[in-house]
C-alpha cells in the first residue's frame, strides 16, 4: 500500500508539469497584454516597453515558459501578481484554508443528510418515505445555488437577524460560515442522497444479504454492517466531487457571501488579466485536485479489500503475493 | 393430528402451503399447496426442475422471502411444533441461523466481499451465543478446521477463496450454532462435479454428527439417491410424488417422475438418444385447471384436463397424485 501511494505521488510530478505547460500555454495566446496592464492605462509607450523588458515579456515562447517551470517547480515561487505586486505564493496559502474550510464543511453535510436520506429511500423504496426523500432531493438538486444562498440571506440574516450575512475584514467564528455552508451543500446532499440510493439497492438486493438475513441479523445489521459498506465505491466518489467542486468552483457562495477563498481569487485575476495569477492557482488547484483523487482511491481500497489487493498486486508484490499462497489462488 | 402439531419424532411439517410473487402486475404462483414432514435425523430430497418452487419453499420456512414482491397467501410451517408463520420478526430472528440454518446455491455471491471470512462466521455465532469476541473467533476458526479450512484463513477475504472453498465457509456459517434443521439450497449446482462430491459427503457427515435434520433441495438425482431418506418430487409447486427413497427409484408412479428417470442415460444400455419430457414448464401465472403435469403427459386422458387430482396413498408412505401406473 506504501508503495502504491508512493508511486503515485511521482506519478503527480509529470501530471502538474503537463498541466503547468498547458495552462501556460493558453494563457501565452489569450488577448491582452501583461505589460499594458502592470504599466497602468495612461502609461507611455515607452514605460510599457520598459516593464515588458524587465517582466521578460521580449523573450521567445520556450524561454519564458522554461523560465516559469523552474521557477514554480525548482524554486516553488509562484510568482507574484502583476496587479498589486503581491506573492500569489502566500495570497493561495492565506486562502486555501478558507475554501478547504468551505469544502470540508459541506462534504460533512453532504454526508450527514444525504446518505440517511438515501438509505432511507433505499431500504423503502416505492414507499412515501422514498418518494419524499427523493423529492426533496430533485428539488434541491434543481435550485440555482446563487439563488438559493441569496434567500437564505434574506431570511436568516436580514429578516430573522439570526447569522451574519457576509463576512467582512477580520470575521471569524462559526456563525459566519453556517450560511455559506448550507447553500454550498444542497446541491451535495441531493446528488449524494441519490447516489446512496441507487448503490444501496443494489446492495440490498445481493445474495450475501440473503445470506445475512439467514443468520438472524436484524434489518439494522444487514443495513450498517453488509449493505452500507458494499455501497460505499458511488458514496466516496460522490464526496470526492463535492469537495473539488468547492475548492475549484465555490466561486458563486464565495462571491456571494464574500469569502476571499481560492475560487474568487482565480475569477478576480482572469477578469482584470492577471495571467500570473491565473497560471499559478491553475497549478495550485490542480496538485489539491491530484491529492484529494490519491485519498479518494485509498478510501477504496480502504472500504473494499478486492481493490486493496488490486494495489498491492504490483511487480514485487504480485510475486510475494503468490508465492505466499501457493497453489491455493 | 394431520393439521395440528408437529408429530413425535418430527422436525418439520409443512401444511398446504401457498406461496404467490408478484411480477409487472402479473400474480406467479410459484408455490401451490404443498405439505410435507420431515423426520429428526432424517433427509428429504426435494426434487424438481429449476422454478417448480423448490427454493421458495426454503425460503418461506425462513421467512426470507422478498418482503415487497412475495406472500405467503395460507398454509402452516410447523418447526418443532411451533407455526414459525405467526411468530414475530424478533421471534423469527432468533431461530434463523440458530435452529434453522440455509445454504445458498452460488457460493460466489453468498458471501458479502467486504468482510473478513472469519468476521462473517464469528457475526453469526455472537448473534445467537452470549461469547465475546475472542471466544467467538476462536469458535469461528474451529468451523473453519470443520469445514476442511485452515483456521489461520480466517483473516482472509472472500475473493481469496475458491467455489468449493466459498461453499464451505457458508456452510460453516450455517452449522456453527449447531441448528437442528438444514435447508440445503441446491448446495453443489454452482461447483464443478469433483468438488460437489466432497462437498456432499462433507454435509453428510457433518449432518450426522451435529444430529440434523436436513431438507435438500436439488434437481440432481444422483444427489438424491446418494443422500435421501425420502423424496418428494415437486412440479409447478406442488407435489406429485413423495415417499421413501427406495418408493420413488424403485417403484416410480407418477409420468413426471418415470420420465425424469427415463431421461437419465443408463450406464448398462447402449442407448444412442435420451428420452426427455416434451414440452416445457407450464407458466405459473396461467396454472391450468386440471393436473399442472397434464400439457406434457403422454398418458393424459381427457379428464385429466378438467379434474384436480388429490394425493392417494399407493402403498404405505409412498404418496402419488396419478394413479396411472398405480
Amino acid at each position: 500500500m506504501a508503495r502504491y501511494i508512493v508511486k503515485r505521488l511521482l506519478w503527480m510530478i509529470p501530471l502538474i508539469i503537463c498541466v503547468a505547460i498547458t495552462i501556460f500555454t493558453l494563457m501565452y495566446f489569450v488577448p491582452g497584454d501583461p505589460a499594458k496592464i502592470m504599466a497602468g492605462t495612461d502609461a507611455s509607450q515607452a514605460d510599457v516597453e520598459l516593464v515588458r523588458e524587465e517582466l521578460g515579456l521580449n523573450d521567445p515562447y520556450i524561454v519564458r515558459l522554461g523560465h516559469y517551470l523552474s521557477d514554480v517547480f525548482l524554486h516553488f515561487d509562484f510568482g507574484k501578481s502583476l496587479i498589486n505586486r503581491s506573492s500569489i505564493g502566500d495570497a493561495l496559502i492565506e486562502r486555501f484554508p478558507r475554501s478547504m474550510t468551505l469544502a470540508l464543511s459541506s462534504l460533512l453535510i453532504t454526508l450527514l443528510v444525504g446518505i440517511p436520506l438515501g438509505i432511507i429511500a433505499a431500504v423503502n423504496p416505492n414507499t412515501w418515505k422514498d418518494r419524499a426523500s427523493m423529492f426533496f432531493s430533485l428539488i434541491a438538486v434543481s435550485i440555482p445555488p446563487f439563488w438559493f444562498a441569496l434567500m437564505l440571506v434574506v431570511i436568516f440574516a436580514l429578516n430573522l437577524n439570526l447569522l451574519p450575512s457576509m463576512w467582512y475584514g477580520g470575521a471569524s467564528g462559526i456563525k459566519y460560515w453556517i450560511l455559506p455552508v448550507v447553500a454550498n451543500s444542497v446541491i451535495g446532499v441531493a446528488m449524494q442522497a441519490r447516489q446512496t440510493r441507487s448503490s444501496m439497492l443494489e446492495a440490498m438486493n445481493a445474495d450475501y444479504i440473503l445470506t445475512s438475513r439467514a443468520k438472524g441479523l436484524s434489518e439494522r445489521g444487514i443495513i450498517f454492517r453488509h449493505a452500507l459498506p458494499n455501497a460505499s465505491i458511488p458514496i466516496i466518489t460522490e464526496s470526492f466531487f463535492t469537495v473539488s467542486a468547492s475548492i475549484a468552483g465555490s466561486l458563486i457562495i464565495e462571491n456571494v457571501f464574500g469569502i476571499p477563498g481560492i475560487g474568487v481569487y482565480l475569477v478576480t485575476a482572469l477578469n482584470t488579466r492577471d495571467f500570473t495569477v491565473v497560471q499559478s492557482t491553475v497549478i495550485f488547484v490542480a496538485i489539491i485536485l491530484s491529492l484529494l483523487n490519491l485519498i479518494t482511491d485509498i478510501g477504496y481500497a480502504a472500504v473494499d479489500p478486492r481493490i486493496k489487493a488490486g494495489f498491492a498486486e504490483t511487480g514485487k508484490g504480485k510475486r510475494k503475493l503468490k508465492k505466499e499462497r501457493g497453489v491455493a489462488l | 393430528m394431520q393439521n395440528g402439531e408437529t408429530q413425535r419424532g418430527e422436525l418439520l411439517r409443512i401444511r398446504d402451503l401457498v406461496v404467490e410473487y408478484t411480477s409487472e402486475g402479473e400474480t406467479i404462483h410459484a408455490v401451490n399447496g404443498v405439505s410435507l414432514e420431515l423426520k429428526k435425523g432424517k433427509t428429504l430430497g426435494l426434487l424438481g426442475e429449476t422454478g417448480a418452487g423448490k427454493t421458495t419453499i426454503a425460503k418461506s420456512v425462513m421467512r426470507i422471502l422478498p418482503e415487497t414482491t412475495s406472500k405467503i397467501n395460507s398454509g402452516e410451517i410447523y418447526l418443532n411444533g411451533k407455526d414459525v408463520l405467526l411468530l414475530s420478526e424478533k421471534k423469527m430472528r432468533a431461530i434463523r441461523g440458530k435452529s434453522a440454518s440455509m445454504i445458498f446455491q452460488d457460493p460466489m455471491t453468498a458471501l458479502d466481499p467486504v468482510r473478513r471470512v472469519g468476521e462473517q462466521i464469528e457475526e453469526v455465532i455472537r448473534l445467537h451465543n452470549n461469547t465475546g469476541k475472542n471466544e467467538a473467533q476462536q469458535w469461528a476458526m474451529e468451523m473453519l478446521e470443520t469445514v476442511g479450512i485452515k483456521a489461520d484463513r480466517a483473516r482472509e477475504y472472500p475473493h481469496q477463496f475458491s467455489g468449493g472453498m466459498k461453499q464451505r465457509v457458508v456452510i460453516a456459517i450455517a452449522l456453527a450454532c449447531k441448528p437442528e434443521l438444514l435447508l440445503a439450497d441446491e448446495p453443489t449446482t454452482a461447483l464443478d462435479v469433483t468438488i460437489q462430491a466432497q462437498i456432499l459427503r462433507m454435509i453428510e457427515k457433518l449432518k450426522k454428527e451435529l444430529d440434523m435434520s436436513m431438507l435438500l433441495i436439488t434437481h440432481d438425482l444422483g444427489v438424491v439417491a446418494s443422500q435421501c431418506d425420502d423424496v418428494a418430487v415437486i412440479y409447478a409447486g406442488e407435489i406429485l410424488e413423495s415417499g421413501s427413497r427406495e418408493d420413488i427409484y424403485d417403484h416410480p408412479t407418477h409420468p413426471y417422475t418415470r420420465g425424469l428417470f427415463d431421461a437419465l442415460p443408463d450406464i448398462n444400455k447402449e442407448v444412442r438418444r435420451l428420452t426427455p419430457i416434451t414440452g416445457r414448464m407450464i407458466d405459473p401465472t396461467d396454472l391450468p385447471k386440471g393436473c399442472y403435469f397434464q400439457p406434457r403427459c403422454a398418458y393424459a386422458k381427457k379428464s385429466c384436463r378438467h379434474e384436480r387430482r388429490e394425493m392417494a396413498e399407493i402403498s404405505p408412505g409412498h404418496h402419488c397424485r396419478c394413479t396411472h401406473f398405480a
